[in-house]
């Protein structure tokens, strides 16, 4: 679909504005929250799901573009898994205890992630580019390793690894620093208004390498550029809210077809269906101890549960029922 | 307006075999110049290293007096447009999406989409998604964008792979025709062809490439005897009817 994407776009905004405002209602209690304190929190919960929605859709883009491939998001580069390990390594105590606790679980999932980028990247290169088939298949291979050594690890923890596993289903955390979700909104709007820019150089990039190059890009240059970008948005999704699958390939999905294929509509339009998705599941999993008929979960459920298993079903449903040229 | 190859070669494994082996040949603007030879002897490697978008181990591709390597990507997209064998799109854009693809480094203009299109006949289909077509309109949705890229630039080289090779006859013709027109307005073609017939009757300068060499260059009535086109193809060929084949003696 092309046509007219503006109208979408503000439809979008309007629908992720007031999935804003019913999670700034839901929570322990439903209602408006009286007390500032709870107000707060919730305002932390919304700008941690827009943060986290918008770098993983944005960085699901550049990823799909980058690596021509439908199937892409953000933790097919080993970043995730990187981020998990980074993190396990500080909680079994591997790194030692002094650095630990003064550098922390995010320090490990930063340091984990750039690793797994800095391997990706190296690893892929072939005559100064960056060739997208070798850097998939290395990215799945750091992917698995990772994962066993992550598994090793929580081996290594016995009945301590809960923590660890808890952290790797996903959760956007009220009490995260407000500072570190600033922090995040502002490097996620900076990525957003980045990506935008090359937005033209990323349409022709869809054309085979030496056409692409023909009609003017620089290949090489836009592809570090879109690597470290995306890269970056990712890791700070993980930093705010551990791994959460499937939004980062579905949201440029969905955009495309409400929006269109082109970069500008599409980036803007997949960075409010990600925020979109994250409110709607943060506030599906506080409205849960609500229902009562339910049996319920110790604690609040980890949202990448609810993404993956809805995710996952939408995803087919738009591979037997989409034709687009793409998936077919 | 000449695009000059001075001494290039080109390997894609180092230490490998040269595909291109120090190769001297000279393109001219108001000119058709087909490029034919087997298969595997270095013609599409050859049109990639004339179009820039890779760089020789040896020589020099010279564009009047410029030498094309050291040209800025967008001025170079502005002076050459480069259509492969087999074009590509990794999104799913439509034709005129596809066409104004060719504009990226230059201003836009619904004019030169619009003339492309109808040049190539896919005014009709251009809302279509491209990767739903059968591989001759892709070809030509390539050679729309080509067209749109070096619109209205009459000093523009025109690169292509094997334009022809998944279209009917009556498109095959159509082609030939934009490809004239490209060169009648002043513009350098350089095609490489399979077709023999085709080639003598397009093109105005031929050029015969044998293991990574050219080896003969001239005017096409000149270069394409079947002496010459024996010895580089390994069979026999004939005129029949004052057109030329290969004969099965």
């Amino acid at each position: 679909m092309s046509g007219r994407p503006v109208p979408r776009i503000i439809l979008l905004a309007i629908i992720m504005v007031a999935l804003a405002i019913v999670r700034l209602i839901v929570g322990y209690s439903i209602g408006w929250p009286a007390d500032r304190l709870v107000l707060e929190l919730r305002l932390v919960s919304v700008f941690g799901a827009i943060c986290v929605g918008t770098c993983l859709s944005v960085s699901g883009v550049m990823l799909q573009s980058l690596l021509r491939n439908a199937l892409a998001s953000p933790y097919i580069l080993g970043l995730a898994a990187g981020a998990a390990l980074g993190v396990g390594m500080v909680q079994l105590g591997a790194v030692p205890h002094s650095v630990a606790s003064w550098v922390g679980e995010p320090v490990g999932a930063v340091a984990g992630s750039s690793l797994a980028l800095l391997l990706v990247y190296k690893l892929s290169l072939r005559r100064g580019l960056i060739d997208p088939m070798s850097m998939l298949l290395v990215g799945v291979m750091i992917s698995v390793v990772a994962s066993a050594l992550l598994m090793f690890v929580q081996f290594m923890m016995g009945r301590d690894a809960d923590q660890l596993l808890r952290w790797m289903m996903g959760r956007i955390a009220p009490e995260a620093a407000p500072s570190l979700v600033i922090a995040g909104s502002v490097t996620a709007m900076a990525g957003l208004a980045i990506s935008l820019r090359w937005s033209r150089a990323l349409d022709a990039a869809a054309l085979s390498d030496d056409e692409a190059a023909s009609v003017g890009v620089n290949l090489a240059s836009l592809r570090i550029r879109m690597f470290l970008t995306a890269g970056v948005l990712t890791a700070v999704s993980v930093l705010l809210a551990g791994p959460i699958g499937f939004v980062g390939l579905i949201a440029p999905h969905l955009a495309r077809l409400i929006v269109g294929s082109r970069h500008a509509a599409l980036l803007v339009g997949a960075a409010l269906i990600g925020a979109a998705l994250l409110l709607a599941a943060d506030t599906a999993v506080q409205l849960i101890p609500h229902i009562p008929s339910i049996p319920q979960p110790r604690g609040l459920l980890p949202i990448g549960i609810l993404t993956s298993a809805i995710g996952g079903p939408v995803f087919i449903y738009l591979l037997r029922h989409r034709q687009s040229g793409w998936i077919e | 307006m000449t695009l000059r190859l001075e001494h290039i070669s080109f390997a894609f494994e180092h230490p490998g075999k040269r595909v291109v082996d120090d190769v001297s040949a000279e393109a001219q603007r108001d000119r058709i110049t087909a490029i034919i030879g087997p298969n595997a002897v270095g013609k599409s490697t050859l049109l990639r290293l004339m179009s820039g978008v890779l760089a020789p181990d040896e020589g020099t591709v010279m564009l009047d007096d410029s030498d094309l390597g050291q040209l800025p990507a967008r001025v170079r997209a502005a002076r050459l447009a480069y259509v492969p064998q087999r074009p590509r799109v990794d999104a799913p854009f439509t034709i005129r999406e596809v066409v104004e693809l060719g504009r990226y480094a230059l201003p836009h203009s619904a004019r030169a989409v619009d003339e492309a299109l109808e040049q190539c006949e896919l005014s009709d289909v251009a809302h279509r998604v491209f990767n739903t077509l059968s591989v001759g309109q892709q070809q030509r949705a390539a050679l729309a964008r080509a067209l749109a890229q070096v619109h209205a630039r009459r000093d523009a080289v025109i690169l292509l792979d094997e334009p022809t090779s998944a279209l009917d006859p009556r498109h095959v013709q159509q082609t030939a025709q934009v490809l004239r027109e490209c060169a009648t307005t002043g513009r350098a073609v350089i095609v490489i062809l399979h077709d023999l017939a085709l080639a003598r009757s397009l093109s105005d300068d031929t050029w015969i490439m044998h293991k990574g060499n050219v080896i003969a260059s001239g005017p096409a009535t000149q270069v394409c005897e079947p002496a010459v086109l024996e010895r580089v193809y390994g069979v026999r060929f004939e005129f029949a009817d004052n057109v030329l084949q290969a004969s099965r003696a």
